[in-house]
């Protein structure tokens, strides 16, 4: 017998297994978002879009998804303009306590949510700046910095060193460089870094949970419909979610990987 | 009677505790084609960036044109340089590029194009103006990098190894194009290179440095011929070095004894030597007579042949004499071509007084 | 030419110290993530810490310097329970991801093209971008009592099985937090192994397995325990997954921060909470980096 041969197929036999594990919950929650039973199970009840109706002339959908838009689209743009700030930093200087600096930046992903979501409440409760919109603008953009700055500081590693120099020595002064050569260079990163930064914010639920008070962004209100019993409503919108996040994502890898595969 | 236009005066450049440039003194005429050549670390290197303001010095002073120009900020030095990468802007086209410089001085959109295509022109590269850099071949990369730094019409142009990262035919008509630029232009070129071909194909003079010092400054000949120094002589052109005791010494006439066996030397310019001083000399390569019978006179050393290469219309030759003495000979290919020449032939060798150079102590 | 210079006399050079001055223009790219984090991460997470001493008079949060709290939490055995709990849950799921991830890992790093692995990496990363809660709630509607897997299970013959509710709905919670990222991690470290070393010791006749076991594994030993660590941390401060899945009964500390802050207010106690979690959390991962790193006998 082939042994190779057993071994290669039942490996992939797994890998698929793994894979319709990972998939199976997005996959079922898209089909039963046009299932028209109240309890989703198999067989399938008939087609119907009553759920998206449902969702869409929903006010408070719509405030949601508003607050939702503007906490992703501000907190995007915080958290890369901070991301950038800190790539070009690692990338062009040496300091003293570098290391500390570098670790400041990247550590808040290694902390629970749940931690930094009691710790963000108490603590902008404090200053006089919980239950805002901007609570969760400024939580959010703490959570998304560090991926903004991989994704911009992996762009600058593509960067020849001596470009910048190269501007300065053409009569360009640090600034005039920054404007024409790092910004056009990075481009292509920061709106990566922007789109990712985005995605990432717009299905937080746990901080904007605690911190956003009555502005309910679209995750927080999911998370309200399951505390309370199973509505299909949920599928509708995590559909909804599914294809934003999904959009962002895919913009930010295509922009990405064009441009760093044409320089 | 010109003015140095660049002058460094005991000039010093630290990294923490390494010394990268040590005491440096040297001046640059107006116009000269100046090459500073040396191996990787030796210097040469930090020597251009403290010129173009990317590094500055420890201690010391740099002027330009009789300012002192330490304290000015790259971009406000007329000092453009030719990056060994080319660092051309990969999101700008040819002209672009070109433009520049002439952006950053606030010059007009109109006048800068202008001016960027007589360059562009001038450089034979004008109907690319509009490609992006990556469709170029690297010696169309070269003449954008060229004309990107010219633009501003400086009156130094610096270049960092511009041609190390071409393929070696290349490198000779880029020499051509660099050389033929210099002349008309009239400006001053400081050329940095780890490569002898090029600096004395191109230069008015050469800088060897080692270690972060200058080793020795002077004509491409000079150097080859009478080299400052052990290292000089070792790091430039192909030459036998040999140590030994001065036996005899006469108005220039010295006779010494080195493991050649007793050799003369006339036309000694070193500082009076004794009877029994070490000392070193160098034979250059080519400064050799090979023969396949003794000469008439007799003074001649039998040697066997090691081993050969060709290099072109040259030949390099290893020998070895009978007491293990290896020598290297350089000679046209036409001079020996009635030799018949094997590994293990015998040869004999000679060479006249006025080849035996004795290394300054 | 007029100078163009806003910030120091001296040129600012790459790597170059600028001591004793003020650079304006490095300032503007180092401060401002300093000032942010200090600001609004470092900040809540003293704050937190401090709190925990905080006292609650009459529903309103006093700040002092009490351990009562601290008194209050770890003399109950309900605190203890939960603590226990979720230190078991958590290593459970740890445990079982890393189990289960393995043999697909190194499927990827070994057994297909890296064109396939390129593929089955980007797929593996779509999840981090669709809503966990959703996952969730998708997986609540699967293994329901009158669920879809009951139903097919049904056609078979067998169940219906109780499903919701169990240890086993929390490790299905936390497989879908945290496969993708262990699977991901497993198979770098996989793939960065020196090939030669692999074909050696099959050389050297050891066995497939015995190869696994007495090269693979410690060679990629590094990356298997962070991907290993990192599951911990997720499931550790997940609170979806035991209170969905799991029925939350025991409660876990994520769900006893939860409801000490939601419904209690008792900001303080629930501090007690997240900072016994962080320590907890780092003195695991202290460890668990001090072995991964730790030089090979």
């Amino acid at each position: 017998m082939n042994a190779d041969r057993v071994i290669r197929w039942s490996i992939w036999v797994y890998l698929v297994l793994v894979f319709a594990f990972v998939f199976t919950p997005i996959v079922t929650s898209v089909i039963f978002s046009f299932n028209s039973d109240r309890f989703p199970t198999v067989p399938l009840g008939s087609f119907t879009f009553k759920w998206y109706e449902t969702v869409l002339n929903d006010p408070d959908f719509w405030k949601a998804a508003r607050t939702s838009m503007l906490v992703c689209v501000c907190s995007g743009v915080l958290a890369t303009f901070i991301g950038f700030c800190t790539a070009y930093t690692d990338f062009r200087y040496q300091f003293r306590f570098k290391g500390a600096y570098i670790a400041l930046a990247l550590l808040p992903p290694t902390i629970p949510l749940i931690i930094l979501a009691l710790g963000m409440l108490a603590w902008l409760s404090k200053i006089g700046a919980s239950g805002q919109v901007w609570s969760i603008i400024i939580a959010h953009t703490v959570l998304c910095a560090p991926f903004a700055m991989g994704v911009i500081r992996l762009r600058l590693q593509q960067m020849d060193p001596d470009l910048e120099s190269a501007a300065w020595n053409l009569g360009a002064s640090e600034w005039a460089a920054m404007k024409n050569v790092v910004l056009p260079f990075a481009m292509p990163a920061l709106i990566s870094a922007f789109c990712l930064t985005m995605a990432v914010s717009f299905d937080e639920f746990t901080v904007s949970w605690f911190v956003s008070g009555l502005n309910k962004t679209i995750p927080v209100a999911i998370l309200e419909v399951l505390q309370g019993t199973v509505d299909p409503q949920i599928n509708a919108i995590g559909t909804f979610v599914f294809f934003t996040s999904m959009t962002l994502v895919v913009i930010a890898q295509l922009i990405f990987s064009y441009r760093s595969n044409q320089n | 009677m010109s003015q140095a236009q660049i002058v460094f005066e005991d000039v010093v450049k630290r990294f923490g505790d390494t010394v990268a440039v040590e005491k440096m003194n040297l001046s640059v005429e107006q116009g000269e084609f100046l090459a500073i050549m040396g191996s990787s670390g030796c210097g040469k290197t930090t020597t251009l960036r403290m010129l173009a303001g990317l590094e500055s010095p420890s201690e010391g002073e740099i002027r330009l044109n009789g300012e002192r120009i330490n304290e000015l900020k790259p971009s406000e030095r007329e000092t453009p340089l030719v990056w060994q990468s080319l660092a051309l802007f990969p999101f700008l086209s040819v002209i672009e590029n070109v433009e520049f410089g002439l952006r950053m001085r606030g010059i007009e959109p109109a006048e800068r194009k202008r001016r960027a295509m007589v360059w562009l022109e001038r450089m034979e590269i004008a109907e690319f103006a509009e490609r992006q850099i990556d469709q170029l071949s690297g010696g169309q990369k070269q003449r954008v990098a060229l004309a990107r730094a010219l633009v501003t019409e400086p009156p130094v142009l610096l270049l960092d190894e511009p041609l190390s990262a071409l393929d070696a035919n290349l490198v000779v008509r880029m020499q051509g194009v660099l050389s033929r630029l210099q002349k008309d232009l009239g400006i001053t070129f400081v050329y940095v290179t780890h490569s002898q071909s090029e600096a004395f194909a191109m230069a008015d003079r050469v800088v060897i440095m080692s270690q972060g010092k200058i080793e020795q400054v002077g004509a491409p000949l000079e150097v080859y011929r009478q080299p400052a120094s052990r290292f000089v002589a070792e790091f430039v052109g192909s030459n036998n070095i040999f140590t030994g005791k001065v036996a005899q010494t006469n108005a220039g006439q010295v006779q010494m004894d080195t493991a050649l066996g007793v050799i003369h030397a006339s036309g000694v310019q070193t500082a009076p030597l004794e009877n029994g001083e070490d000392i070193e000399v160098v034979i250059s390569a080519d400064n050799f007579e090979i023969d396949a019978v003794p000469p008439e006179n007799g003074e001649a050393i039998p040697c066997n042949v090691v081993s050969e290469e060709f290099i072109g219309t040259v030949v390099s030759l290893l020998l070895e004499t009978e007491s293990g003495v290896e020598l290297k000979i350089q000679k046209q290919q036409r001079e020996i071509a009635e030799l018949d020449l094997h590994i293990g032939t015998t040869l004999w060798v000679s060479w006249s007084p006025d080849a035996v150079y004795v290394l300054p102590k | 030419m007029p100078p163009l210079v806003i910030d120091s006399q001296s040129p600012s050079i790459r790597k170059l110290s600028v001591k004793n001055k003020i650079d304006l223009y490095a300032l503007t790219w180092r401060m401002p993530v300093i000032v942010w984090q200090l600001l609004f991460f470092v900040g809540p997470l003293l704050f937190m810490i401090a709190m925990s001493f905080f006292l609650v008079k009459n529903y309103r949060m006093q700040e002092a310097f009490e351990m009562k709290n601290w008194i209050k939490m770890t003399s109950r055995d309900y605190f203890w329970d939960a603590y226990w709990y979720t230190i078991g849950l958590a290593t459970l799921s740890t445990v079982v991801t890393s189990l289960l991830a393995f043999p697909a890992a190194f499927g990827l790093a070994f057994k297909v093209s890296a064109s396939v692995r390129r593929w089955a990496i980007f797929l593996l990363i779509i999840p981090f971008f669709t809503s966990y809660l959703v996952r969730t709630f998708s997986w609540y509607v699967i293994l329901a009592e009158s669920g879809v897997a009951n139903a097919l299970l049904g056609y078979l013959g067998l169940g219906p099985y109780k499903m919701l509710n169990t240890v086993f709905g929390s490790i299905v919670g936390y497989l879908t937090l945290t496969f993708p990222l262990v699977i991901i991690l497993q198979t770098l470290s996989l793939a960065n192994i020196d090939r030669s070393l692999l074909e050696a010791a099959q050389n050297l006749g050891a066995g497939r397995l015995r190869t696994i076991w007495s090269v693979t594994i410690p060679a990629a030993k590094t990356g298997l325990i962070i991907g290993a660590v990192f599951c911990f941390i997720l499931s550790f401060g997940d609170f979806v997954a035991p209170y969905y899945l799991g029925g939350s009964k025991p409660p876990t500390l994520p769900i006893l921060i939860i409801d000490t802050t939601k419904a209690g207010q008792q900001w303080p106690r629930a501090a007690v909470v997240a900072v016994v979690m962080m320590v907890t959390l780092m003195v695991v991962a202290y460890t668990a980096i001090s072995i991964a790193y730790r030089k090979r006998r």
